[in-house]
């Protein structure tokens, strides 16, 4: 008899995320078909039913939580090194982004132009 | 969002949905603003660290992941909301070992529960009171937890169907060390409820 293919915890719990319904018997089927994943089951099955005030305006907290995210996102804008060191098709992409043409993005990407020896962005158009 | 070109506008809905995100986080503040719950707080992090990874990723390759946010976001945070709760809790050792396997029900208890369902439809019909019901209930110890959060979705204490899934099995306790702590959990939530100014 075939296996049936092993399905990650992750997986069972977004789906389960995906179909809850209170009330609807969709914990009940999950927990039939996946018992190996019963407490995360349950304790998910919490989560879906917990109850926001979505009336209340956004606290200083949120405001927090929320300028720190964007700071780690502002951070991580993507240097030339990182691309080189990235999939063909994000190079590219970058690349027509930037509109460079194709020829001086693969110098790049085969190291052919020192990086080091590149003007930073914006010295002589803007003082 | 995922489509828009880099600069001031995707910046601004990335804001936007960060802002989502730390909605449906529970608050860690009290009424006066200041921190009470560093688990909390940690939780909190955690879950838009991981939106925010997420974001990252997508930005350098496609992410199926991200996905989930699109078809039904508030259940999508509510996943990550549960995998940082099972990171911080366990790491804060919460899990209460139960004291007794088959323990009686104390006579106190009985009175007090009588007849009492925290999760009566007229009472469920008001949003304020869902609020203090899921406090309520995140403050039980976590095997109660367990059995109200399944006898809320209608999952049977025992079952003679063995296609059926019961809290007792799922949980490998018997029926009556389900319904002790069920009576004790429900003694809890109705004790902390009225509390607050409800009966």
């Amino acid at each position: 008899m075939a296996q049936q293919p092993q399905i990650s915890a992750d997986d069972v719990l977004r789906a389960f995320a995906m179909d809850f319904e209170p009330g609807a018997g969709v914990l009940q089927r999950y927990l039939a078909r996946y018992p190996e994943h019963s407490m995360a089951l349950t304790d998910l099955s919490m989560e879906l039913t917990r109850e926001f005030d979505e009336d209340i305006p956004p606290s200083t907290a949120d405001f927090e939580l929320v300028a720190a995210g964007v700071a780690r996102l502002r951070e991580n804008i993507v240097t030339l090194q990182a691309l080189q060191a990235a999939p063909a098709k994000v190079f590219a992409d970058a690349i027509r982004l930037l509109s460079l043409p194709m020829q001086v993005g693969l110098a790049f990407r085969e190291r052919r132009i020192e990086v080091a020896t590149v003007a930073p962005t914006g010295s002589g158009e803007d003082g | 969002m995922r489509n828009a070109a880099a600069g001031a506008h995707r910046d601004k809905l990335t804001e936007k949905l960060l802002l989502r995100v730390a909605r449906r986080v529970p608050s860690v503040a009290d009424a006066g603003g200041k921190t009470v719950s560093l688990t909390k707080m940690n939780i909190r992090e955690d879950v838009r660290d991981h939106f925010v990874d997420l974001l990252l990723s997508d930005r350098k390759q496609y992410d199926d992941r991200l996905d989930y946010y699109e078809v039904n976001f508030n259940s999508a945070v509510a996943a990550d909301r549960r995998d940082a709760n099972a990171q911080h809790w366990k790491h804060e050792n919460r899990t209460a070992e139960i004291e007794t396997e088959d323990g009686e029900v104390s006579a106190q208890v009985e009175l007090a529960v009588g007849d009492y369902n925290p999760f009566d439809a007229d009472e469920l019909d008001k949003k304020d009171y869902r609020r203090l019901l899921d406090e309520a209930i995140d403050s039980l110890p976590e095997f109660q937890r367990r059995i109200v959060v399944m006898w809320r979705q209608d999952i049977p204490i025992e079952s003679n169907d063995p296609s059926i899934e019961s809290i007792s099995k799922v949980l490998g306790k018997s029926e009556k060390t389900i319904r002790t702590h069920r009576d004790k959990a429900f003694a809890s939530l109705k004790l902390r409820l009225e509390r607050k100014g409800r009966t």
